[in-house]
């Protein structure tokens, strides 16, 4: 987890405002939710099982879809680049 | 706190608005029965006739007139009215004034007004020199006295670039004409120097703050523009707190030893995502009552430094998030202000060639009724 994503202040309704930059970002959908858990230590997989459990949605679609939730939050330094 | 008269100058609220008008505000939102002077160049300045504006008006020679004009006023609308504080709020008053804190005060006027040898340090020309005394990045400058070096300056600069005046206005030029259309007009209207600047693209971010005149920051607010006219002015902004850019204001006003108010422009390079040092402005910015909505009265505090050395509690931190838009209303005024602005006590100084000379274009304008009120 970087700083950034640890300052995030994230409002009952999906928005995101980065304390530092002054920045604010509107999270859509289960994005808020898995912003939280990220926040809260979670790891990738952790988000996968969460998408699987609580979606009507099959695992490589589930995947695809975190890999390109994940990459835009490293494009905004909220997550370390996957190595 | 005694019943104490102020006096503020710029009161303009209008495309390019001054910050005297928000100062008012917040005075009076800490201590609603202030007396408060409004000292005005223009009866033009908007702020004279809004509704939590000052209780009296008196005209004033510019700035450009020089001290002896401008004390002469002074004694005259102090005769009338005593004034205990004096809140400069243009970059030219402060300017002329920063020399004269003996003549305030042998009027009993207080003023808090940094040394003339800080205000130097922080001028547009002079950042270079500050910033790397205080390792802090700043676009690369060149400062011309005159046209000659223009084509030499656009070689070292690369395009586009600012053209900036020692006070005021900065224009975006994109060629070699430009440079030298926009410094002929800028040596024109403002003197020598007119300063080049690489232009740095990023985010906006402005503080402001109070000085104590020992190295301190007695308050600051942070923001991030989050709209710019197109004359480069923010209409908008928001709170952001952010540790790296405090340090780098702390070491700043700690170089300068800064004693008054100031804002600190900077913009966060994209290319390299470091804050590069724009600009230092001596004086409270025009949202300075956008704080003090927020329960961080700059105003007041600096009232507070200025009577007893110290503000009596910390302010609180303006929460990041907190943001303002700039919102322009209209302000009416009759033919009447204008009689009231000379009144019967201000005839001295209407017969006096510099407040004439300020007092006439506007009369002249009202009583045309062709005239649809537009000045120069």
């Amino acid at each position: 987890m970087t700083s950034t994503l640890q300052n995030l202040r994230i409002d009952g309704r999906g928005i995101a405002l980065d304390p530092v930059t002054g920045e604010t970002f509107r999270l859509v959908g289960c994005a808020t939710h898995l912003v939280r858990m990220l926040q809260d230590g979670a790891t990738a997989d952790t988000l996968l099982r969460h998408l699987l459990e609580g979606y009507d949605v099959d695992e490589a679609t589930a995947r695809r879809d975190l890999d390109t939730f994940l990459s835009r939050l490293e494009q905004l330094n909220w997550v370390e680049a996957a190595s | 706190m005694k019943q104490l008269c102020v006096a503020v100058t710029g009161l303009q609220r209008g495309e390019n608005p001054q910050p005297g008008a928000g100062i008012i505000r917040s005075l009076r939102r800490a201590w609603p029965s202030l007396h408060i002077l409004g000292l005005v160049y223009d009866v033009m300045e908007s702020g004279i006739y809004a509704e939590d504006g000052p209780d009296e008006v008196h005209l004033m020679p510019y700035p450009s007139s020089g001290v002896a004009a401008f004390f002469e006023r002074l004694d005259a609308v102090h005769s009338w009215c005593p004034i205990d504080i004096l809140i400069p709020t243009l970059d030219a008053e402060i300017a002329l004034l920063v020399n004269l804190r003996q003549e305030f005060a042998r009027r009993g006027i207080q003023v808090f007004l940094p040394e003339a040898n800080s205000l130097q340090r922080r001028a547009k020309q002079n950042l270079p020199e500050l910033a790397e005394a205080c390792d802090v990045a700043v676009p690369k400058t060149v400062v011309l006295h005159d046209t000659a070096r223009t084509h030499q300056a656009v070689a070292d600069l690369g395009m586009p670039l600012l053209v900036k005046g020692p006070y005021y206005d900065a224009q975006l030029v994109y060629n070699t004409a430009g440079v030298h259309a926009a410094a002929t007009h800028l040596l024109a209207e403002w003197g020598a120097p007119v300063i080049l600047q690489q232009r740095v693209t990023g985010p906006e971010f402005n503080v402001m703050g109070i000085g104590d005149g020992m190295g301190n920051i007695v308050a600051q607010c942070s923001v991030r523009k989050t709209i710019v006219s197109d004359k480069g002015k923010g209409l908008g902004a928001i709170v952001v707190r952010d540790e790296t850019l405090d340090r780098l204001c702390g070491k700043l006003i700690r170089e300068l030893c800064w004693r008054g108010p100031f804002e600190i422009e900077l913009i966060r390079d994209t290319a390299s995502g470091g804050y590069v040092l724009i600009e230092i402005n001596p004086r409270f910015p025009a949202w300075v009552d956008f704080p003090s909505m927020l329960g961080s009265n700059f105003a007041a505090a600096l009232l507070e430094v200025i009577l007893e050395g110290h503000i009596s509690r910390a302010m609180p931190p303006c929460r990041p998030g907190a943001f303002f838009v700039r919102h322009q209303i209209e302000v009416v005024g009759d033919v009447s202000n204008y009689g009231g602005l000379i009144g019967d006590v201000d005839i001295d100084a209407v017969i006096a060639p510099q407040p004439l000379s300020l007092f006439q274009p506007a009369c002249d304008e009202v009583v045309d009724s062709s005239s649809t009120g537009t000045r120069s």
